[in-house]
């Protein structure tokens, strides 16, 4: 039975972890934050701390799944505890950049996102229905776009988007601020060498770890006309930890190659699949989602052509190598938690 | 999403009652089509990302499942709808509706689907807020091949008090797409409905046209043009379909579909059918006149607008 308690945080925090969802893959990626300064130890005590009087509290009326205990440890970071000033501790966006982005960014967006993005009682809405098949909204599978169709979505959006109120591009949480968006640059883009639509879309979600898009899932791009500054990111532009990942099956801290704005890397699943050491992506930042306004506009890249890469065993091996285990992990967290006494 | 690999293991043991049971509790769990914030465990032991649609990681983590799961899972949304009662919330009817669209359960839908709009209240205050079940409960209705007890719930859907235009554009469709070859006589026996429609939703005729599909707009373009009744829709479907002569055969293209109708095609119709196609090319206005087709295309065929069509053809080709 585990008990919560200062003196054992450590290992109690790696003892619970190791029984959540894909806790082996927190850990490696915690581990690889702290090294990398991404944030400091007493963030990660914070967060060890809280997890271990939240899963400790919610197994004591009964046994927790993985799932569900996995649920809690996410929560910590959506919804985090109060630190000693009464001040709500902010685990996302903790490694914050302050300049301004290195050029024009891009984030991709499914056709069901684009959807959910777009206020419902606007003249765009309005425009968008009478454009697309009745079945793109009357299934609940997001694959019904019919391919003439895609083109005449993102021409509405860049022709009515700049003056519809209310549309940004990410939704708001319940909270009231927006959620993060996940960007990138076309840095290295020359690396994806594929000219065919579908072959370039289906590329371009390897090349971004985007493992929630499915085969046959039309796949949009809202590309910033401008690098954002500051002010444009809510002064919040970040490179993601494990802490912003923490309900991403594909998210991966460690990097191989230098990023050079101190941004993250994807995991790219095709090095990925293939058990490749180096399993670098694009670069990779967050930040609250902003107004689609005249700061962005929208292009069609494709339908995806193949199902992602499956989490187990690519995520971990991705994270830790093929032949090794997380233990190199859980000793780098028990110096920064503290040892047992 | 987290638990892909977790959710396969956990659903392969279940009973199919049991699977129903699992899809019933995570679709009444959604709070909304655009966020998964607050029901990231609707389909535990999946954990869904709070900031993407729910509904389209569902979708995803199912293409993830085995084929005998997934297969299960269609049978499972059929007998979910068969439970369905009217004093079920609201979205989650549509919801599951909208999943039977997408599934299309093995054994149909039509028997659900008539004892739902015959449950549902004739109020007309509830109008709006039901209107996205029925229309969800159409698609999934013509999501399967024609058959007479499907004519038979659109016939009837159309003579009550829940039917709206858009349903005569999707049945139309539904048919064309069935039988492409008969095209003009179901576009007919729709005539006054869709010519209703005409000034409502422009995008619609794109569709049709794609429906049909360019050989078999190519074959009943002679008599579109022919026909006084189809006049309006011979307008309305010319800017989405183009037809060329390409050498001596004749091409043709709707979208990014294209084709060479090949020779049997063309010589199955009659010298004046075959005149006519060609005249729909040069006068996509129709004659006008009541010159016999063969005498038209002989004057036509002098017409130096023949020569341009060609060379425009050719460059767009």
């Amino acid at each position: 039975m585990l008990v919560a308690g200062e003196s054992y945080m450590c290992d109690d925090f790696i003892q619970w972890i190791e029984t959540v969802e894909a806790g082996e893959e927190l850990l490696a990626n915690l581990a690889e934050g702290l090294d990398e300064h991404a944030f400091e130890p007493p963030l990660l005590q914070a967060f060890a701390a809280e997890c271990i009087k939240r899963l400790g509290s919610a197994s004591s009326s009964g046994k927790l799944d993985p799932s569900a205990a996995r649920n809690v440890v996410n929560y910590v970071v959506f919804d985090p505890p109060v630190d000693a000033a009464g001040q709500r501790i902010q685990f996302q966006y903790a490694a914050r950049r302050d300049a301004p982005t290195p050029g024009a960014v891009e984030t991709y967006v499914t056709w069901r996102k684009l959807w959910s993005l777009i206020p419902k009682t606007s003249a765009l809405a309005k425009q968008i229905s009478d454009a697309v098949d009745d079945d793109a909204f009357a299934s609940t599978d997001p694959r019904y776009l019919d391919p003439d169709e895609m083109e005449t979505v993102a021409d509405l959006i860049n022709a009515m988007g700049p003056n519809t109120t209310g549309f940004r591009i990410s939704t708001m949480a319940a909270s009231g601020d927006p959620f993060p968006v996940w960007m990138t640059t076309s840095e290295d883009r020359s690396r994806l060498s594929v000219t065919n639509n579908e072959r370039l879309a289906t590329r371009i979600r390897d090349w971004l770890g985007l493992g929630f898009a499915s085969n046959g899932v039309p796949l949009f791009v809202f590309e910033s006309r401008l690098p954002l500054d500051v002010a444009a990111t809510y002064g919040l532009l970040s490179r993601p930890t494990a802490f912003d990942g923490i309900d991403h099956g594909w998210f991966k801290h460690r990097t191989h190659s230098h990023c050079p704005h101190g941004w993250g890397r994807t995991l790219d699943f095709e090095p990925a699949r293939l058990g490749e050491i180096n399993c670098d992506g694009a670069p990779e930042a967050i930040a609250p989602g902003s107004e689609f306004g005249t700061l962005f506009k929208c292009r069609y890249v494709g339908r995806l052509m193949t199902p992602p890469m499956p989490t187990k065993p690519f995520v971990l091996q991705a994270l830790i190598g093929p032949d090794s285990d997380t233990a190199k992990a859980k000793a780098k967290l028990r110096a920064a938690l503290g040892p047992r006494p | 999403m987290i638990g892909l690999d977790a959710l396969s293991t956990s659903l392969t043991g279940l009973q199919l009652s049991e699977l129903v049971l699992w899809l019933e509790s995570g679709l009444r769990s959604l709070r909304s089509e655009e966020s998964a914030e607050g029901c990231e465990l609707a389909f535990s032991p999946l954990i869904l990302l709070r900031d993407q649609p729910p509904m389209q990681q569902f979708h995803s983590a199912v293409d993830a499942m085995p084929g005998f799961l997934q297969a299960r899972l269609r049978w499972a949304c059929g007998q979910l709808l068969g439970s369905l009662r009217i004093q079920d919330d609201v979205e989650y009817a549509r919801t599951a509706w909208s999943l039977a669209v997408a599934f299309k359960p093995p054994a149909g839908v039509l028997p659900a689907a008539r004892r739902y709009i015959a449950d549902l209240p004739r109020d007309a205050h509830d109008f709006p807020t039901r209107r996205p079940i029925i229309d969800a409960i159409v698609s999934a209705v013509l999501g399967y091949p024609r058959s007479e007890d499907q004519d038979a719930f659109m016939a009837d859907l159309r003579r009550g008090p829940f039917w709206s235009s858009k349903y005569t554009r999707q049945h139309v469709l539904h048919l064309i797409k069935g039988r492409p070859r008969d095209w003009i006589s179901i576009v007919q026996s729709f005539n006054n409905d869709l010519q209703s429609l005409s000034n409502t939703n422009p995008s619609f005729f794109r569709r049709l046209a794609k429906a049909i599909g360019p050989a078999h707009l190519a074959l009943g373009s002679a008599e579109l043009t022919r026909s006084e009744r189809l006049d309006w829709l011979r307008l309305l479907l010319k800017p989405h379909f183009n037809i060329w002569f390409c050498g001596d055969r004749i091409a043709a293209k709707v979208g990014h579909d294209s084709v060479v109708l090949n020779e049997d095609e063309f010589d199955g119709l009659s010298s004046d059918e075959q005149a006519e196609t060609l005249l729909s090319i040069i006068e996509p206005g129709g004659s006008g006149d009541a010159m016999h087709a063969q005498e038209r295309l002989a004057v036509a065929l002098s017409d130096p607008r023949l020569e341009q069509l060609i060379n425009i053809s050719a460059a767009r080709s």
